[in-house]
């Protein structure tokens, strides 16, 4: 995310909003998130969703935001603490303008279905649900049926709070449902925008994927206002013997912005799930200021025989950026296996975490899993902090995990050297090798084609702003 | 040597052998084929003694013993080895060290004294020469990060260091390019002597132009249904096993 | 208990040059209070400051909660039911060998453990001919000619205050955590060892140790200082399985290496790990650290944990002078219903600073087994070098094996590594084993050896070869 986008992104709001006047919501007084879960309004929702939202209104009461002495918010909590008291606004007082840019914000066309979302609400003109057979649905329309009460739990660990105000406070999101044996072919991309400083948006997605079904599900999420609450739940069904192709990518660098994403996924017997995570910060490698928290905390539950997952996520920061990414993995049944990279690259005051567990249950034997991590610090002042965990509670298992931090591999920045390669073009190549693994994990062509045009021009501007710095 | 009456064995519950008999003299060398699943290994892991396979019915005898109420070392004792068809690896246990600790085991089983480290150090070099193996594979870990050539032939190796009576080798010849096969039946000829038997259990034909046997059984459905000399081999080789499902028939 | 009191003469001598002796009681009352803490230290004749030091560590214990973050569960412990002074050795609990428990004869045995030792060790009362006044007053004439200052922690406050106000509490400060503090308000013994710029200790202080110290009490403190240039190689616990009715052990140990020194920290601790249904046993919550203070400075611990029913440690290196070096080996049995939550801390502060962890992990029956660690890089430590291997081995089903690892960089220079595996005994290999002609007993004795080489090799000799023997011990049966 460009400068340059971040300014026609906010202005294109700000002229709608004039142009177009108030709408009626507007004269709602932004209020701490307790606040507004306190004038919770649950009318003309269905009884099980109006029982859901208290109920969670009620437990986060109880709970509240992670505190540092909660292990798994150790690092994230510097950049969440005081958010119970701080102010946003959970409607949009602007109108969506109708002719906004997606490719101006940096979003790749991919050519498939599309489901568009700005500042929380469901953009029609730019998005092809589908209803037939095969659903893809603006979540908001679709809570008539009662039996989206149990996919709306989320099981596998308990909730935290920013799962609690989800589901109290979600407003939209969206719904997918492939029925059994059924192979999409067009490729589902979830675009989440959020332009207005000062929102708190609360999206949700449910995906199901019948029985030997499959889907390739791309989620694209931009954050460019400051101060603002991205918190979004993703629930991602796997059913037996379907594959799920998953690529998320987070972008984020706006002022105190914090996006949060929980996605939690179950994967049935001989259920395939596959991951692409990218989280792109800042590009700057020095910054003023206060600045932008990205954590994404992925869940796979591996509940029937014989399935399988594979993560492969990218984090880059610069600038104050704080990137956590926290996977975890728990094989409940025999006979699964997991395989997991991660690979960050940190510049400026960038701090990144990587939090990956695996967890071997009782009685899952012959279970393997396979992590490792990898981190390249570019600056003084960028930090990781990498805790890849094993608990295994069964003993026929092969488990292996490794992280490691450093530079880049001197040897192959010589032998580089001696053909003739400069120096910083050598380091340049091999940094883009190091991250292209990951993209290169991505199906979809346009998609892949996107991501290494923003990791290599990532990069450049980072290596530029290093060049500058002494 | 070795006989075989009547063998009956199951593995969780699924008979695999079905009354198997075979009688295997002094210095003969047998060679067993047949499909997959149809209980070679089966009958590998039985005369070895593996706990998860079990006898319902019949007898193993080694020189007139029965074996089967032996453990498995002590079947080694009685001179009984397998060479295995995926060598397990052991890291950290050079292979050296774990000849030793198994030449001293099986010279205790016997009630011989214990080999001082330097008359078994003349063994293993003795037997290294003997092999043309590489020196250096004896002081690695027991097959960690080996090639499937080099486990096969650490197979051999300690084939010949621990000097059984019988051996059974069940499907050395698997995964084994042409080279690293001649190297491994070389092995196995020159411990040829009269006397030790062997058991040469494959799928294919070719590891038999190496090692030529004495007796050929085809092995179906857990039972011997065909036995003659080497040529029945070739014969197998050309026409495949369902030519043998036409002859049994 | 007058048998006792003769036995405490003979085996108490070696407390003539320098442990308190005017003891009035044998024990304080159960509890804590200051009244107590003052009571023990007016017991002891402590300087002021000691008595200070106490109060400071008590006061800040109050308000302190227990740790809960480890991996390990255990009822509760009620500390003021807890005798927290008592005369320092108790008397005999036994009249002859014959009234020993055979099965921990069985065990002296297959560790070829003498005789006179055995009898120290089950508590039985010993005769004259245990030696070891005559052997430890050799040692000391040795090293005394060296500078070399190794005597108990009371005749180090006594002879040495200066030494001891000097370094007490600089690495593991008075509210480090909940149990050093408790360790610091009422540490009644414990060893003082001083090494003179430019000394390298002649002998292993090891039988030494194993003689004088063995049932230092259970808050026990040690404070190893290297100087300038100083080489030192310390060992500490012994490989019988000491019967102590004590359950609590928090102990604190704290070195200290300076410029271009290097101490070498050995530990085989062997502990009463409580019985098959889990019913008995030490709680082993240590805190161990180790300040390279100068530069070229390298402190390695190298720690063979078996018994227990709960070890908690993490023995942990401050890397602070300039290419300064931390090592840490670890092999962690848990068998039976034992719960292990080991590991370390590497600090890297200086530059240049190199560090290196070998851990593995053993479980058996129903053992938990974690390893915990820290490997953190501080914004200053340009060029730190760490690398970390994790391995755990399982052996049955009913076993845990977990690790929590935390590396924390802040430094772009830095290379850091981290690699770990699990692994299984598994019924291939015993099989392969087997056929072989090797019985299962001997397979795993192999696997184990095998799995814990790197580790063992950085023992002392003698000492690997009974912690060789240990890991047997402790292992067997556990395969059915």
């Amino acid at each position: 995310m460009s400068a340059t986008h971040l300014e026609l992104a906010v202005k294109d709001g700000g002229e709608s909003c004039k142009s177009k006047g108030l709408r009626a919501g507007c004269e709602q007084q932004p209020r701490p998130l307790a606040a507004w879960l306190a004038v919770l309004d649950t009318e003309g929702e269905p009884k099980w969703l109006a029982n859901a939202r208290r109920n969670a209104s009620t437990a986060f009461a109880q709970v509240g935001l992670p505190t540092r002495k909660n292990e798994e918010w150790r690092y994230s909590e510097p950049r969440i603490r005081g958010l119970e008291s701080a102010s946003f606004n959970v409607t949009t007082t602007a109108a969506i303008p109708a002719g906004i840019n997606l490719t101006d914000l940096g979003i790749p066309m991919l050519g498939g279905r599309t489901m568009v979302f700005v500042d929380g609400d469901f953009v029609p003109s730019l998005s092809s649900p589908l209803a037939d057979g095969v659903q893809l649905l603006p979540l908001a329309g679709a809570l008539a049926d009662d039996s989206l009460q149990a996919r709306l739990s989320l099981t596998g660990g308990q909730e935290t709070g920013f799962d609690l105000l989800n589901t109290a406070l979600f407003k939209d999101g969206v719904l997918v449902d492939v029925p059994k044996n059924v192979d999409v072919s067009e490729v589902f991309h979830l675009i989440f925008v959020n332009r207005i400083p000062g929102m708190a948006t609360h999206p949700r997605v449910l995906v199901r994927l019948g029985a030997n079904s499959r889907l390739h599900l791309i989620e694209s999420r931009v954050c460019t206002a400051d101060e603002s609450l991205s918190n979004s739940v993703t629930q991602l069904q796997v059913g037996p013997g379907a594959t799920l192709h998953h690529v998320a990518t987070l972008e984020g660098s706006a002022g105190n912005s914090r996006q949060l994403e929980h996605i939690a996924v179950s994967v049935a017997a001989d259920g395939r799930f596959r991951s692409n995570l990218t989280v792109i910060g800042s590009s700057e490698s020095e910054s003023e200021g206060p600045s932008a928290l990205v954590r994404v905390d992925l869940d796979v539950d591996l509940v029937g025989e014989g399935a399988e997952c594979t993560l492969e996520g990218l984090y880059l920061g610069a600038a104050n950026d704080h990137i956590d990414c926290h996977t975890r993995i728990d094989h409940r049944v025999p006979c699964c296996t997991s395989r997991q990279l991660y690979k960050g690259i940190l510049a400026g005051k960038a701090k990144a975490v990587f939090n990956g567990k695996v967890l071997v249950h009782v009685d899952a034997q012959h279970s393997q899993a396979q992590q490792s991590n990898k981190n390249l610090l570019l600056s003084e002042g960028a930090l990781v902090n990498t805790k890849p965990q094993l608990e295994i509670w069964a003993d026929d298992v092969q488990c292996a995990h490794g992280a490691t931090v450093g530079r880049l591999d001197e040897d192959a920045l010589f032998y580089m050297q001696s053909r003739g390669l400069p120096k910083t073009e050598a380091r340049k190549l091999l940094r883009v090798a190091f991250a292209n693994e990951i993209c290169s994990g991505v199906r979809s062509n346009p998609m892949r084609a996107h991501l290494e045009e923003v990791l290599a021009s990532w990069l450049s501007r980072v290596d530029a702003s290093l060049a500058v710095t002494p | 040597m070795l006989s075989i009456q009547n063998l009956h064995a199951s593995v969780a519950g699924t008979e695999i052998l079905k009354g198997l008999n075979l009688e295997v003299k002094p210095g003969e060398v047998h060679a067993i084929m047949g499909r997959n699943g149809s209980g070679k290994s089966t009958l590998a892991n039985v005369i070895a003694g593996r706990s998860d396979y079990e006898v319902t019915e019949g007898d193993i005898r080694l020189n007139d013993k029965s074996l089967l109420d032996l453990a498995p070392d002590a079947r080694a004792g009685e001179g009984i080895f397998l060479g295995f068809q995926y060598p397990v690896e052991i890291p950290g246990v050079k292979t050296s060290y774990f000849l030793k600790a198994a030449v001293n085991a099986l010279r205790k089983y016997r009630g011989q004294e214990p080999l001082d480290a330097f008359d078994f150090m003349e063994i293993l070099k003795e037997k290294t020469e003997l092999l043309e193996l590489d020196e250096s594979l004896r002081s690695r870990s027991l097959n960690e990060g080996f090639s499937g050539g080099e486990k096969k032939r650490n197979e051999i190796f300690q084939m010949a260091v621990l000097e059984p009576k019988l051996c059974i080798l069940d499907e050395t010849d698997s995964g084994l390019d042409i080279d690293a096969l001649k190297l491994v039946a070389n092995g196995v000829n020159s411990l040829r002597d009269g006397v030790r038997s062997m058991i040469v259990i494959t799928h294919y034909q070719r590891l038999l132009d190496y090692i030529v046997p004495d007796v050929v059984h085809v092995l179906q459905d857990g039972r011997i249904v065909k036995t003659g000399g080497p040529e029945l081999a070739l014969e197998l080789e050309k026409h495949g096993y369902d030519w043998v499902d036409g002859g049994a028939a | 208990m007058a048998t006792g009191t003769e036995i405490e003469e003979i085996v108490g001598k070696d407390y003539q040059y320098g442990f308190v002796t005017d003891i009035e009681v044998d024990t304080v009352e159960a509890g804590l209070n200051e009244d107590i803490i003052r009571q023990i230290s007016a017991i002891k004749g402590e300087p002021v400051f000691l008595l200070e030091f106490r109060l400071a560590a008590y006061r800040k214990w109050l308000t302190m909660t227990e740790p809960n973050w480890q991996n390990v569960r255990y009822t509760p412990i009620d500390y003021q039911s807890i005798v927290y002074y008592s005369a320092p050795r108790s008397g005999p609990k036994y009249q002859s060998m014959d009234e020993v428990d055979p099965k921990l004869l069985e065990t002296f045995a297959k560790l070829g453990i003498p005789l006179n030792e055995q009898r120290a060790l089950a508590g039985v009362a010993v005769d004259a001919v245990f030696d070891s006044v005559s052997v430890a007053t050799t040692y000391k004439g040795e090293l005394n000619k060296l500078g070399i200052i190794f005597c108990s922690f009371s005749e180090a406050v006594r002879e040495h205050p200066e030494l001891v106000k000097k370094y007490l509490g600089s690495v593991v400060p008075v509210a480090d955590n909940y149990f050093a503090a408790l360790n610091a308000a009422v540490f009644t013994d414990g060893s003082f060892c001083y090494i003179p710029k430019g000394v390298r200790c002649p002998m292993e202080l090891s039988t030494y140790f194993r003689i004088n110290a063995a049932n230092t009490g259970q808050f026990e403190r040690t404070l190893l200082i290297a100087d300038e240039g100083a080489t030192v190689s310390y060992l500490e616990g012994c490989t019988a399985p000491q019967r102590d009715e004590n359950q609590l052990h928090a102990a604190v140990v704290e070195l200290i290496a300076h410029k271009d020194a290097t101490i070498k920290y050995s530990t085989v601790q062997n502990w009463y790990p409580g019985d098959e249904n889990g019913k008995g046993g030490i709680y082993n919550f240590v805190t161990k650290r180790g300040l390279c203070e100068g530069e070229r400075s390298k402190i390695s611990w190298t720690q063979v944990e078996t018994g227990s029913a709960i070890t908690w440690k993490y023995p942990s290196c401050i890397l602070k002078g300039d290419s300064s070096v931390g090592e840490f080996y670890s092999v962690a049995v848990t068998s039976l219903k034992q719960q292990a939550d080991t590991g370390t801390k590497m600090i890297h502060i200086g530059k240049n600073t190199k560090s290196t962890i070998i851990s593995k992990g053993i479980s058996a029956r129903q053992g938990q087994n974690s390893y915990r660690g820290l490997v953190k890089i501080s914004k200053k430590a340009d060029h730190a070098r760490n690398f970390s291997q994790c391995d755990s081995l399982l052996i049955g089903s009913e076993c845990g094996a977990h690790t929590f690892p935390y590396l924390e960089i802040q430094n772009p220079t830095a290379i850091v590594e981290h690699e770990a595996s699990t692994t299984k005994i598994g019924e291939d290999q015993l099989f392969y084993c087997a056929q072989r002609g090797i019985s299962a007993e001997d397979a795993i004795s192999m696997i184990v050896n095998g799995f814990c080489k790197d580790v063992l090799r950085e023992l002392p000799m003698e000492f690997a070869v009974e912690a060789q023997k240990l890991l047997g011990v402790t292992l067997e049966g556990s395969v059915g």
